[in-house]
C-alpha cells in the first residue's frame, strides 16, 4: 500500500514536472525567437540534445561526444547539427578501422529533449548503421529524433545517404574524415485520423443546395423518365407474348 | 413529384450498391458443406447431473463464465448462456432443486432462475442497484426451505455486507438486511435452524481472522434481527476452512493444532460457548494438509446427518459424522483423487475415483453409509491422453430392474469431460480444453504414398540409370491405377449402402474415433487443391490437438501434463511454429511448441509430427526443458540441410542457442542476417540485438547450450509512466505480396512500402490529464527506426489490429463520441522505388508516405485478421469477428485511406470509392450466415492450394471453420457448369468442320474438272 502511494505520488510528481518543463519550453522558445531575431544567429537554440557515438572496434562500447542537435522548438520539424570540434586524427583512424572491419557505427541521445544532462541516471536511446556506409556517403548522414509532445525522446534513427559498401580499404584510408554533414529532423507523434463526418455533412449539404439552385424540374413524370419506362414496357410486352416461366438461378458462386 | 423522383434515386442507388462490392452468398444446400461450427463451454467449475423422468441434462458452470446444459446421452450442448467476462459474470453458485436451476453470479450481484430443460431465463433478481465492485467478496449462498416445507424454497445470498433472501419459485426478494458489524469480516457462512417457536432462523456467521466469529440471527420469514453474539476464536487464520452443519454446528479445520474445532451456535438468551477441539490424532488418521468439506455445496445436509468430509491429504478422505461433541468415522478411504456425494433414496452416496499404479485405469467406487456398494465398482480405461482425475460428479438412480445404477461424470486435468455409465462404458467425452485454445496453425496433408514414389523417380540416387527409372515409373503408375480401382469400388459400395459418410452441421463435438490406421492413412492424403488440412491447436492446459478441417473431428491429441502457457504482459501465449511442412518428403513434417514448465520458470520445447501427433523425438515424450528461461524465441527463414526452419532462442542472459542444434553451423554462416528484438510491456523498452559468436572458453558442449551472444544494437524507449505496450504485431512471414504498387488514374505507379521488418507496436494508457489514449508506432526492428507514430486521444482499448502488406487496420472504442472506430494506415514509398528486388533496413528508402483514414464502425469486435492466399493475387478482405456473433468479410477496398471525399476523374479511373465516414456492413458480408460465434479469442487464416480460396478458423469458446473467397471462385468452374452443352457443341462443331471440309474439297475437285 505504502509502495503504491509512493509510486503514484512519484508519477504525479513526474507529470507535474513534465508539465512544468513544457511550460518552460514554451517560455524558452519565445525567448529564443527573440534572440534569433535580435542578432540573427542560428546557433543559439532553445532545445539542444547532445549526441554521442561509439567508433571503437571490438566488443567494448565507448560512447564519446559527437556534437549536439539543436531544434528551434518542439513543433519545428527540422533542426541543425553542431559539431563542437573536428574529429581527432586518432578518432578518424578508429572510424576507418571500424569501417574496414565491417563494424557498426553507433549513436545515442538522452531520452529527455530538455536539458537534463546533469542527472546521473539518464536514459539513452540508440541506433546504428554500418560504419562503411558512413564513409561511403562521405560522412553525410540523416538523424531523425522521434519524440512525443512532452519532449521525451522515444527513439533515434540514423541513416547514411548511401547505404552501400563499395569502397576498398585503400580508398577508405585515403579519406579525410573531420566533420560530419548531418541533416537533422525532429519527428513528433502526429494526431490520429478521426472519421471526417463534418466535411462529409458539408458535402452533402452542398450537393443538396446545388440541386436546389439548379431549379426544380417542372417536366412531367413521363417526360422525365420515358427512357426507363419504354424499355420496361417493351420488355413486358415481349415476355408477355411467350409464356415460359424460367427459374431464378444465376449469381453467386 | 418530388417524392417519386427521390424514390427513383433511391432505387438507382440501391441498384448501384447491389452491383458494387461483389459479395458472394451461399445457396441453401451449401450450408454446412464447407463450414462447421463447434460449441464449447470451457473449463468446468461445477456440474450437476439431472436425474429421474425424462430429464437428461447435465448442468455445468465454467471458468469461462458459461452456464450450459449438456445432453447426457450425446454430450452435445443443449443450451448455453455466456455471461459477461470478468468478475461481473463469474458464476459463484449453481443450484438445482429438482424443478429449478438457480445461479448466483457477479459475486452475489444477480440471482437468476433458468428452466432446466430449455435453459430459458425464468426470473432475475439483482441484490443491489449498483454494479459490483472490482474486488468483491465471494458470496455465501444457501438454499433452504421456509417452514421446512419443500413448497417454499428460498435462497439466501450475501452481497456487500447485506443478506438477501429470494423466493426460488418466483424470484421475489422477500427481504434484505444489512449485516451488522460486517467490516472486517473475511467471508460469511450461512445456516438455517429453528427457534423455540419453531420459526425458521437464518444465521449469518462472519469469519474474522485472528478474532473469531460474529453471529447474527435473522428471522427467515421477515428478516428481523433476532440477536447477535460473538464466538471468540483467535486461532482462526486467513485461510481457515469452516463449514456449517445442521443442528447449529460450525466445524473448522485448524491446521495449526491439527484438530477439528466444533461450536454450537446458541439461541440468543443463552451465553455463547466457545469451540471444542477434537485432535485428529485421536481418530488415528494420517494427515498432512487437511481441510473440511460439506457434503453438499450451497445447501444444508439433508435430515440430521451432521456428517461431512475430511480431506486428509491429496490422496485420501474420510467421511465422518458428529457424535455429540465427538467425531465418528463413517468411511475412511485411503486413495481418492476426487469424490462426490449425491442423494439416493434420502441417503447420501459417496462416489470416489482413484487411479491404479499403472495410471492407465481409473477405479470408481460407490459407498453408502453402511459400506461399499460392490455392484457399482468399475475399472475404466480413459482415453490415453487425458491426464489425471480432478473432479467427479455422480448420480445414483434405480435401474429398470429396481437395482441401483449410477452415472458418473469425470473431469481430468486436461479439462476433458467423460461420462461413464454403469458397466464402465464411456458414453461420451468432451475436450473442453479446446475452448482455451491459444495458438492455431494449419498444416497441409502429405501426398499419398504412390505420389510420393513419383517424386522418388527423380530422386537423384546415384547409380540410377534410365531403365531403372523407367521401370519405377511404370510400377508406380500401375499401383496408382490399382488404388484408383480400389477407390472406385469403395465409392460404388458406399453408394449401394445409401449415402456417403459425411459429418454435417450437427457434428458432435466429441472425438470421432477412426477404426484403423489404414483407413485413416488413406483418408489423410492431400486433395487436388489442398483444401483439406489438419488444424493444429495448442491449448492452455497443455493439450495439443490435430483437427480435421473437413468436419472438425479430432484426429489425434497429445497431452503435455508438465507445461503451462507463457504469460507476457497479462496475456497467455503458447507459441506454435511449423518448422517443416509436408512438402519435404521423405522428411516428416514438424511442429514445435514453446511453453513454460509448470513447476519452474524454465521453458519447455516440444516437437511433434503434425499429421499423427507423435513426438518427433520419441526419447522426449513431454518435451525438453531448456537450461535457462527464455526472453524470446523466433523462427528464422533459414533452413538446415533437412529443410528444417531454425528457431533461435534468446535467454535471459542474452545468450543465444539454436534449435535444432544440428543447424548451428548454418546459423553461424547467416549470423549477420539475423536480428532479434524484444519488447517489455511494463518498462516500454524495445531492444534490438545482433548475434556475436561466443568466445571459445564460454562454449559448452551439449544441446541448448548457447553458441552466440546477443549484443544490443538499438534501443527505443516508449513512454512507460502511464502506458503499457499491449500489442506487438509483425507481418506474417509466409505472406505473399503479388503487386508492388498501385496504378493510379494517370497511369503512374504508387509503390508500396513493403518493409518485412516493420512491426506495429500499440500502447494503451492515460495521458497526463487522466484521459485514456492509444498510441500506434510502426517500428523497423532491424534498426529501431520509428517509421511512423500516431496518437489517438480519448480512445480506449481493447485494440484489435491486423498488419499485412503495406497496411495496418485497427479498431478501438472512442470515449469522446461513444462509438467504435476503425483506422487504416497505408504506407507508400512514392512514385519511384529504391530497390525493386529486395528491401534493406540498413539502406532503406526515404521515409514513407503514410496515408491514413478513420471510419465510424457500428460494431464491437472480438477478433480481426485478413485473408491470405497462396500467391497473394486475390484481392484482400479484412475478416472481423463481431461481438454480436457474426464474422464479417469486408473488402480492403472499402478500408482504403485514399478514398476521396470529392472524387475527381482520376480517382474514378483508379476505381476509388468516395469517402463516407461510416462503414456500413452489408448483410451479405456475413460469412457465417446464422451460425453465430461467441467468445472468439482469435481468428486464423491459411491459404488453400487454390489461389482464390482462403481457409478461415475462428476459435475460442466457439470454433467456426469456413472458406473465404474474396474474389469469388475465379479459378474454378461453377458447380452448375453445363459440360453436356459445351461437349455437344464442341463435337457438333468438329463434325460440322470435318463434313464441310469434305464437301468443300469435293466441290473444289468438281470445279477443277469443269
Amino acid at each position: 500500500m505504502a509502495a503504491y502511494i509512493e509510486n503514484s505520488s512519484k508519477a504525479a510528481a513526474k507529470i507535474c514536472f513534465q508539465l512544468l518543463l513544457t511550460v518552460c519550453v514554451i517560455f524558452a522558445t519565445k525567448t529564443s525567437k527573440r534572440l534569433v531575431s535580435d542578432d540573427g544567429d542560428d546557433i543559439i537554440s532553445s532545445l539542444s540534445l547532445p549526441i554521442q557515438h561509439s567508433i571503437q572496434t571490438g566488443d567494448q562500447l565507448v560512447f564519446i561526444e559527437r556534437g549536439s542537435l539543436n531544434f528551434k522548438s518542439l513543433t519545428h520539424g527540422t533542426g541543425s547539427y553542431h559539431q563542437s570540434s573536428a574529429l581527432m586524427p586518432h578518432e578518424s583512424n578508429l572510424l576507418k578501422e571500424l569501417a574496414a572491419s565491417g563494424g557498426l557505427y553507433r549513436a545515442r541521445v538522452p531520452t529527455q529533449l530538455l536539458s537534463l544532462q546533469t542527472s546521473e541516471d539518464i536514459g539513452y536511446v540508440s541506433s546504428y548503421m554500418k560504419a562503411c556506409s558512413l564513409l561511403e556517403s562521405n560522412m553525410s548522414d540523416e538523424v531523425t529524433i522521434h519524440a512525443d509532445q512532452s519532449g521525451q525522446v522515444l527513439g533515434i534513427s540514423i541513416l547514411p545517404i548511401k547505404g552501400t559498401c563499395t569502397k576498398s580499404i585503400d580508398e577508405i584510408s585515403a579519406m579525410d574524415l573531420t566533420t560530419f554533414n548531418t541533416t537533422v529532423t525532429l519527428s513528433l507523434v502526429v494526431p490520429g485520423p478521426v472519421p471526417d463526418t463534418q466535411a462529409y455533412l458539408e458535402k452533402m449539404e452542398e450537393e443538396r443546395l446545388q440541386k436546389k439552385a439548379n431549379g426544380t424540374d417542372n417536366r412531367s413524370f413521363f417526360a422525365k423518365y420515358w427512357m426507363y419506362i419504354i424499355p420496361v414496357v417493351l420488355f413486358l410486352m415481349i415476355s408477355g407474348g411467350q409464356e415460359q416461366p424460367r427459374g431464378g438461378g444465376g449469381g453467386g458462386s | 413529384m418530388a417524392a417519386s423522383s427521390s424514390i427513383t434515386t433511391v432505387t438507382l442507388v440501391a441498384l448501384f450498391l447491389a452491383h458494387f462490392p461483389s459479395f458472394e452468398a451461399l445457396y441453401e444446400d451449401q450450408v454446412g458443406k464447407f463450414d462447421w461450427r463447434q460449441q464449447y463451454v470451457g473449463n468446468i467449475k461445477q456440474c450437476i447431473i439431472e436425474h429421474g423422468g425424462t430429464r437428461r441434462h447435465i448442468f455445468v458452470s465454467t471458468d469461462a463464465n458459461v452456464l450450459a446444459g449438456i445432453h447426457a446421452k450425446t454430450g452435445n450442448v443443449a443450451w448455453r448462456h455466456i455471461f459477461r467476462q470478468g468478475d461481473i459474470g463469474v458464476i459463484n453458485a449453481l443450484i438445482y432443486t429438482g424443478q429449478e436451476l438457480v445461479t448466483v453470479t457477479g459475486n452475489g450481484f444477480a440471482v437468476r432462475m433458468w428452466d432446466p430443460s430449455s435453459g430459458v431465463l425464468q426470473w432475475e433478481t439483482l441484490t443491489s442497484q449498483t454494479t459490483p465492485m472490482e474486488k468483491s467478496q465471494t458470496p455465501a449462498v444457501l438454499k433452504f426451505n421456509e417452514e421446512n416445507s419443500a413448497k417454499k424454497p428460498r435462497i439466501a445470498v450475501t452481497y456487500a455486507g447485506h443478506v438477501s433472501v429470494v423466493n426460488i419459485k418466483n424470484g421475489e426478494e422477500l427481504w434484505k438486511d444489512a449485516i451488522p458489524n460486517s467490516d472486517s469480516v473475511q467471508d460469511f457462512l450461512l445456516q438455517v435452524s429453528t427457534d423455540e417457536d419453531d420459526d425458521g432462523v437464518l444465521v449469518v456467521i462472519g469469519r474474522v481472522p485472528g478474532i473469531g466469529f460474529r453471529v447474527v440471527r435473522f428471522n427467515a420469514k421477515d428478516g428481523s434481527v433476532l440477536g447477535q453474539t460473538q464466538i471468540p476464536s483467535p486461532w482462526v487464520q486467513e485461510d481457515t476452512k469452516c463449514i456449517t452443519l445442521s443442528g447449529d454446528k460450525i466445524v473448522c479445520a485448524d491446521t495449526q493444532s491439527k484438530s477439528i474445532r466444533i461450536a454450537t451456535v446458541k439461541p440468543k438468551q443463552q451465553t455463547q460457548s466457545g469451540f471444542i477441539s477434537v485432535p485428529l490424532i485421536k481418530l488415528q488418521l494420517q494427515i498432512q494438509d487437511f481441510r473440511v468439506e460439506p457434503l453438499e455445496k450451497f445447501s444444508m445436509d439433508a435430515g440430521d446427518h451432521q456428517s461431512f468430509v475430511l480431506r486428509l491429504n491429496e490422496e485420501s478422505i474420510a467421511w465422518v459424522k458428529l457424535d455429540g461433541d465427538d467425531i465418528r468415522i463413517i468411511q475412511n478411504i485411503p486413495s481418492v483423487l476426487a469424490h462426490s456425494f449425491d442423494l439416493y433414496k434420502e441417503q447420501y452416496m459417496l462416489t470416489t475415483a482413484s487411479e491404479d499404479q499403472s495410471k492407465r485405469f481409473i477405479l470408481l467406487q460407490s459407498f453408502s453409509k453402511d459400506g461399499e456398494v460392490a455392484s457399482l465398482k468399475n475399472r475404466i480405461q480413459l482415453p490415453t491422453q487425458s491426464g489425471s482425475i480432478i473432479m467427479v460428479s455422480a448420480s445414483h438412480m434405480d435401474k429398470k430392474d429396481k437395482s441401483i445404477g449410477s452415472r458418473v461424470l469425470v473431469k481430468t486435468s486436461d479439462e476433458g469431460l467423460h461420462l461413464i455409465q454403469q458397466g464402465g462404458q464411456i458414453t461420451w467425452s468432451r475436450e473442453e480444453s479446446l475452448a482455451s485454445a491459444l495458438s492455431v496453425e494449419m498444416v497441409d496433408l502429405p501426398v499419398s504414398e504412390t505420389e510420393a514414389q513419383f517424386e522418388d523417380e527423380f530422386g537423384t540416387k546415384k547409380g540410377d540409370n534410365i531403365f531403372s527409372m523407367f521401370a519405377r515409373r511404370i510400377s508406380t503408375q500401375m499401383s496408382q491405377l490399382q488404388s484408383y480401382f480400389v477407390h472406385l469400388k469403395k465409392k460404388i459400395e458406399s453408394f449401394q449402402h445409401g449415402g456417403v459418410v459425411h459429418h454435417g452441421v450437427d457434428q458432435l463435438t466429441y472425438a470421432v474415433q477412426y477404426e484403423s490406421d489404414e483407413t485413416m492413412g488413406e483418408y489423410l492424403t492431400r486433395d487436388e487443391f489442398s483444401l483439406h488440412k489438419i488444424i493444429i491447436v495448442a491449448t492452455k492446459p497443455g493439450k495439443v490437438f490435430g483437427l480435421d478441417s473437413e468436419d472438425g473431428a479430432i484426429l489425434w491429441s497429445y497431452f503435455l501434463p508438465n507445461v503451462a502457457p507463457i504469460e507476457r504482459g497479462g496475456k497467455l501465449t503458447l507459441p506454435l511454429m511449423i518448422q517443416r511442412t509436408t512438402a519435404h518428403f521423405p522428411n516428416p513434417p514438424q511442429c514445435t511448441i514453446i511453453a513454460k514448465s509448470k513447476d519452474s520458470d524454465k521453458n519447455v520445447i516440444f516437437s511433434f509430427n503434425p499429421i499423427n501427433g507423435k513426438p518427433s523425438l520419441p526419447e522426449y515424450p513431454v518435451g525438453q526443458v531448456l537450461p535457462n528461461p527464455l526472453r524470446q524465441a523466433t523462427m528464422q527463414n533459414i533452413v538446415d540441410l533437412e529443410f528444417m526452419k531454425v528457431i533461435v532462442l534468446l535467454d535471459k542472459d542474452n545468450k543465444v542457442s539454436v534449435y535444432p542444434s544440428t543447424a548451428e553451423s548454418i546459423v553461424a554462416k547467416n549470423m549477420d542476417k539475423i536480428y532479434l528484438f524484444t519488447a517489455d510491456s511494463t518498462s516500454g523498452a524495445l531492444n534490438g540485438y545482433r548475434l556475436l559468436p561466443l568466445e571459445e572458453n564460454e562454449l559448452l558442449k551439449g544441446e541448448f547450450h548457447p553458441i552466440f551472444s546477443a549484443e544490443e544494437v538499438w534501443h527505443v524507449q516508449l513512454p512507460s509512466l502511464l502506458q503499457r505496450i499491449t500489442h506487438v504485431v509483425s507481418k506474417r512471414p509466409t505472406e505473399e505480396v503479388h503487386s508492388q504498387g498501385r496504378v493510379l488514374g494517370d497511369r503512374t505507379v504508387l509503390y508500396k512500402y513493403l518493409n518485412p521488418n516493420l512491426v506495429v507496436v500499440i500502447s494503451e494508457g492515460e495521458d497526463a490529464t487522466a484521459k485514456s489514449h492509444v498510441t500506434v508506432y510502426l517500428i523497423d526492428v532491424v534498426t529501431g527506426n520509428i517509421v511512423f507514430q500516431t496518437d489517438h486521444k480519448r480512445v480506449e482499448g481493447p485494440v484489435h489490429v491486423v498488419h499485412s502488406e503495406n497496411w495496418v487496420v485497427y479498431h478501438f472504442w472512442n470515449n469522446r463520441f461513444r462509438r467504435n472506430e476503425v483506422t487504416v494506415l497505408e504506407l507508400f514509398e512514392g512514385k519511384s522505388q529504391k530497390n525493386s528486388t529486395a528491401f534493406s533496413s540498413l539502406d532503406p528508402p526515404s521515409a514513407p508516405l503514410v496515408e491514413r483514414q478513420s471510419y465510424v464502425f457500428s460494431e464491437a469486435l472480438q477478433a480481426i485478421t485478413t485473408t491470405q492466399t497462396e500467391k497473394g493475387i486475390t484481392s484482400k478482405h479484412v475478416l472481423m469477428v463481431l461481438q454480436s456473433g457474426g464474422i464479417v468479410s469486408l473488402p480492403k477496398r472499402i478500408l482504403d485511406p485514399r478514398r476521396p471525399l470529392v472524387p475527381t476523374q482520376q480517382h474514378k479511373e483508379e476505381g476509388l470509392i468516395p469517402y463516407t465516414p461510416e462503414l456500413v456492413v452489408p448483410q451479405t458480408a456475413y460469412i457465417n450466415y446464422n451460425q453465430s460465434v461467441f467468445g472468439v479469442r482469435s481468428i486464423h487464416t491459411s491459404p488453400a492450394g487454390l489461389e482464390s480460396t482462403c481457409l478461415v478458423l475462428a476459435y475460442g469458446l466457439d470454433f467456426y471453420f469456413t472458406r473465404a473467397t474474396p474474389s469469388n471462385l475465379f479459378d474454378v468452374l461453377k458447380e452448375d457448369f453445363d459440360y453436356l452443352l459445351i461437349g455437344t457443341v464442341l463435337i457438333g462443331l468438329l463434325v460440322a468442320a470435318i463434313v464441310t471440309r469434305r464437301l468443300a474439297s469435293m466441290k473444289a475437285l468438281r470445279q477443277a474438272w469443269q
